[in-house]
């Protein structure tokens, strides 16, 4: 983007006071933000963002490229922590508690809110290994047969069980890409969050893993709060109950899916849904 | 919200698509509204020739039905439109379906005007005919101005003057019931008449049809089966 | 379509074909001539790897073999002087030579003079009687009786025996007599001499005779250096990879130790010589010559090299490892522990092997502090004095006896197959711990 189109995108939001449609609720809230503003050194990355995740709900985060959709995901369960320069203001409660209070464990925060990433990254392990890390490290566990349990229990909540069951104790870098996602959706679940965050996970597959990804959304949704960012508008409007759309840190709008796909209220909701230039 | 356009997507083919889409729907709307001239011109006039030009024309009016269906499909299945696009697709489809369905009930008002003429009379003496039959020509028009120029409330009109085209139906309708009832022996040719009555009152309800569509488009509002007043709030909304 | 009309890409379409096939020749054949200079590069290389390996092996081949001769000893208490072998008192004043001189009579007969007699004696090693002490101290029951043993020939007859005398010379002006030679060629006629593997050379240590000199104080001057070395600085430096790559906050303070590190890698090894000599030996008061200091020395030397291999083997595991282990909740050491540092681990040892070779093939900071003496005796640990095969292989290079330049030559033979053996084991490991992702 030249500087020149930059300057008039930050006019389009010289007048900008607050998101279209309406960012909380009234109740069932999972997990809420207030007002979060992130910065990378002098770059501010997120502008006051309020927006609230409802319980069992699906709620997809959509917009273009470097429009703060990731870094907003991952201030929810504190990724950002590792890098150095990125500074984070505002509320994020999760259940009551302010994820960022100083007497909040991010260990444990990230045992609460799990993450799903971009590229299945299954740890070179043998597939039983990757699914009892988790509870491994949490201490979850007290005995072989409980972890055997919940490692199936897991995998079965994955939909995976049944492709690896007779094969546990192999490698799951050989997995297909589709399954490797999978593994890592159950060795997320496998220390029972409460809240599941996904950054693009379909990104990297092709449309019948994507489809099958989508199908475990939705079955999950009746356990777990989930918050996706995806790039693919259609996946959104498919597999999430409410759709949030960013733009250039900004939370432009946010409503029932539904509506957004077919009748969104802002213009830049709008242009980029129908895929016109900005 | 700003003006609607369907140009400035970053596929200058998909722009190309919707533009022909639209094109081909007002051709339609043309072909369509000539029809209804005809169509109703062959009853006043009680010309026989005019009256199968117009039923020939149905002919055409389906033809354009299928193609622009062909091209909505494709752009369905192609792109996946969403909300404008997509809100653009769904009233294109279900406007030519009224279209469509216009183009029978002219042809239907033809074939009154030839029974008309077979039996050797006018419909002289009908002013409510002539007076609805100008209102939903009217209409026709109007609604499909406001769907090319893609006015709200140009389609909120159109729809509160159907309301009044129903009106003026039951009017017309009560009248003819009691020439019937004082002469018996028309009771053939107002039954005639009341068809081709019947006729263009079912063209006025698919113009607010399509007026409804146009609100749809325009506004993302659902506003069928709605009170003209609840609409009225919306459209200005 | 006139010219006028056509644009740029349309005309050039015109003359494409002619133009291009004008210019692929050329192309074609700069490739060529390109394939050409890496060829040569490569073989002129190999010619050169080909020279160095064939002139090591032709001079250090024969160093593997041995010139043994047959007699007939008697253990004469008398000749000896000895009545009691556990009278410490008689063994220090005890003729042994006289067992080998007695034999060697025996054998010739005919050989009498003074002169000649000496010649004849110098047939055998000066150091074969101690062989005949050793065993008669181990079998105290062999006094008084006689046994044929094979002792080791002097290194001029074993040279003789290699073909590196030229007889043809006059008498005077070679190290074999013509009586010592028709001596040796009745030895043969009877079987009484002859070559077999050297084990000599690896169970002694160095010695000022050519014959008796081995490497076995050497190579194990190496072991326990490098023993030391490896104990000191895999843990070091492994952890210091992890701290910097990991843990370190990216300050201007951990900017410099990177800087000095990659520096300290460039360093010439003599300094970290002189380093230890001042430290460790001056300050620290540590043994000279000893393999601990060696392998302090040698520590600092590899520490850069394996850091530097390690953080590069450590930023290789790909961050979405990573991510996910954070994801799940595990600690930042955790995460190291359990994923990054199994994933490493096979980067990290082939550059500590590379780094332990680069140690076992170093001279120069060892000269420094002292490795560098004679030392004839076997170190038992590393605190004992030693040297270590790149030294040894210095010294004997300076050593005047023909049959040194052998033993040179089959010491950098040693040397290298342990470089080679280390490079093996590094391909090998690295082969069995890597993961694939």
């Amino acid at each position: 983007m030249t500087t020149l189109a930059k300057d008039s995108m930050e006019a389009v939001f010289e007048g900008w006071t607050s998101t279209v449609g309406k960012p909380t609720m009234d109740s069932d809230v999972r997990m809420s933000t207030r007002n979060v503003d992130v910065h990378y050194g002098d770059k501010q990355a997120i502008y006051g963002v309020d927006l609230d995740i409802g319980k069992n709900e699906v709620l997809a985060m959509i917009g273009p490229s470097g429009c703060g959709k990731s870094t907003f995901l991952r201030t929810l369960n504190r990724m950002n922590d590792t890098i150095d320069i990125c500074r984070i203001t505002g509320d994020i409660i999760l259940d009551g508690d302010n994820i960022y209070d100083k007497h909040m464990d991010v260990v444990n925060l990230r045992a609460r809110v799990g993450m799903v990433f971009q590229k299945p990254n299954p740890f070179p392990k043998s597939i039983y290994d990757n699914v009892a890390y988790g509870p491994k490290i949490h201490g979850l566990v007290t005995r072989r047969a409980e972890l055997d349990e919940v490692v199936e229990t897991a995998l079965r909540k994955a939909s995976i069980w049944d492709e690896v069951k007779d094969r546990l104790d192999q490698p799951a870098t050989g997995l297909s890409g589709g399954q490797q996602q999978r593994l890592c959706i159950a060795r997320t679940i496998a220390v029972s969050p409460e809240v599941i965050l996904m950054d693009e996970p379909c990104s990297a597959l092709d449309p019948i893993a994507t489809a099958r990804i989508e199908e475990l959304i939705a079955e999950l949704s009746e356990n777990y709060t989930i918050a996706i960012v995806t790039h693919s508008m259609q996946q959104a409007a498919r597999v999430s109950h409410r759709t949030a759309y960013f733009h250039l840190g900004r939370l432009i709008e946010v409503g029932k899916t539904d509506k957004i796909f077919t009748a969104p209220e802002h213009k830049l909701t709008e242009d980029y849904i129908t895929g016109r230039f900005g | 919200m700003d003006k609607m356009t369907f140009d400035k997507h970053t596929s200058a083919q998909f722009n190309a698509e919707l533009e022909d889409a639209r094109k081909h729907l007002m051709e339609m709307g043309g072909l369509v509204e000539q029809q209804i001239e005809t169509a109703f011109k062959s009853l006043m006039e009680v010309d026989t020739d005019l009256a199968t030009r117009a039923i020939e024309k149905d002919k055409d009016v389906n033809k354009m039905e299928i193609t622009i269906d062909k091209q909505t499909t494709q752009i369905l299945a192609k792109r996946n439109p969403a909300a404008s696009d997509l809100r653009f697709i769904i009233s294109v489809t279900k406007t030519v379906n009224e279209l469509e369905r216009i183009g029978d009930e002219a042809a239907k008002i033809a074939k009154q005007a030839i029974e008309l003429a077979d039996t050797g009379s006018g419909p002289q003496g009908y002013v409510e005919l002539r007076h609805i039959g100008e209102k939903v020509r009217q209409m026709v028009q109007s609604a499909l101005d406001s769907f090319a120029r893609l006015d709200a409330e140009a389609a909120l009109s159109v729809m509160q003057q159907d309301k009044a085209v129903d009106l003026e139906y039951g009017t017309a309708i009560r009248s003819l019931v009691t020439t019937m009832m004082e002469d018996p022996r028309s009771i053939s040719r107002a039954l005639n008449v009341m068809w081709a009555l019947r006729s263009l009152e079912r063209i006025g309800d698919h113009a607010r049809n399509i007026a409804e569509q146009v609100i749809y488009l325009v506004k993302g509002k659902d506003v069928r089966h709605k009170k003209l007043e609840k609409v009225a709030e919306q459209v200005k909304k | 379509m006139t010219d006028q009309n056509m644009n740029a890409i349309e005309r050039l379409a015109t003359v494409k074909e002619e133009r291009m096939k004008a210019k692929l020749g050329k192309r074609y054949a700069k490739e060529k001539r390109f394939r050409a200079y890496g060829v040569a590069s490569i073989v002129i290389g190999l010619c050169f790897l080909a020279m160095l390996l064939g002139t090591i092996f032709t001079a250090g081949w024969s160093t593997f073999y041995a010139t043994e001769i047959r007699l007939t000893v008697t253990y004469d208490a008398d000749a000896i002087g000895v009545s009691d072998l556990n009278d410490e008192s008689q063994l220090m004043f005890a003729d042994w030579g006289a067992l080998v001189k007695n034999a060697m009579k025996e054998r010739f007969p005919y050989v009498s003079g003074r002169s000649d007699r000496r010649a004849m004696y110098s047939l055998v090693s000066s150091v074969a009687e101690y062989d005949l002490k050793d065993r008669l101290e181990a079998n105290p029951e062999l006094l008084g009786t006689t046994e044929e043993v094979w002792l080791m020939a002097d290194d001029e007859i074993d040279a003789l025996m290699k073909g590196q005398v030229d007889m043809s010379v006059p008498e005077n002006e070679r190290r074999i007599s013509d009586l010592q030679n028709s001596l040796v060629e009745s030895l043969i006629e009877s079987g009484e001499l002859k070559k077999s593997f050297n084990t000599t050379f690896f169970t002694n240590g160095d010695s000022r005779e050519p014959e008796q000199a081995g490497i076995r104080g050497a190579m194990l001057g190496s072991f326990f250096t490098l023993l030391v070395t490896l104990a000191l600085s895999f843990p070091i430096g492994v952890a210091a990879a992890i701290y910097l790559e990991e843990f370190a906050p990216k300050n201007r303070l951990t900017e410099i130790i990177e800087v000095n590190i990659n520096n300290l890698a460039a360093v010439p090894s003599i300094v970290f010589g002189l380093l230890g000599l001042a430290v460790f030996i001056n300050v620290f008061h540590l043994p000279r010559s000893a393999p601990v200091v060696g392998g302090l020395v040698l520590t600092l030397m590899t520490l850069p090299t394996i850091i530097i291999s390690s953080r590069s083997a450590i930023k290789a595991v790909p961050p979405s490892i990573r991510e996910a282990a954070l994801g799940l909740g595990a600690s930042k050491v955790q995460m190291v522990m359990h994923h990054v540092l199994p994933l490493a681990m096979p980067g990290m040892l082939t550059g500590t092997i590379i780094g332990m070779a680069q140690a076992l093939g170093e001279t120069a900071p060892l000269l420094m502090i002292g490795m560098v003496a004679f030392i004839a005796d076997i170190p038992s640990g590393p605190l004992d004095s030693a040297t270590v095969l790149p030294v040894q292989i210095f010294l004997w290079s300076d050593l005047p006896e023909r049959a040194f330049v052998a033993k040179t030559s089959g010491a950098i033979m040693v040397l290298l197959g342990f470089l080679a053996a280390m490079n093996l084991l590094a391909v090998y490991l690295r082969k069995k711990f890597e993961t694939r992702w």
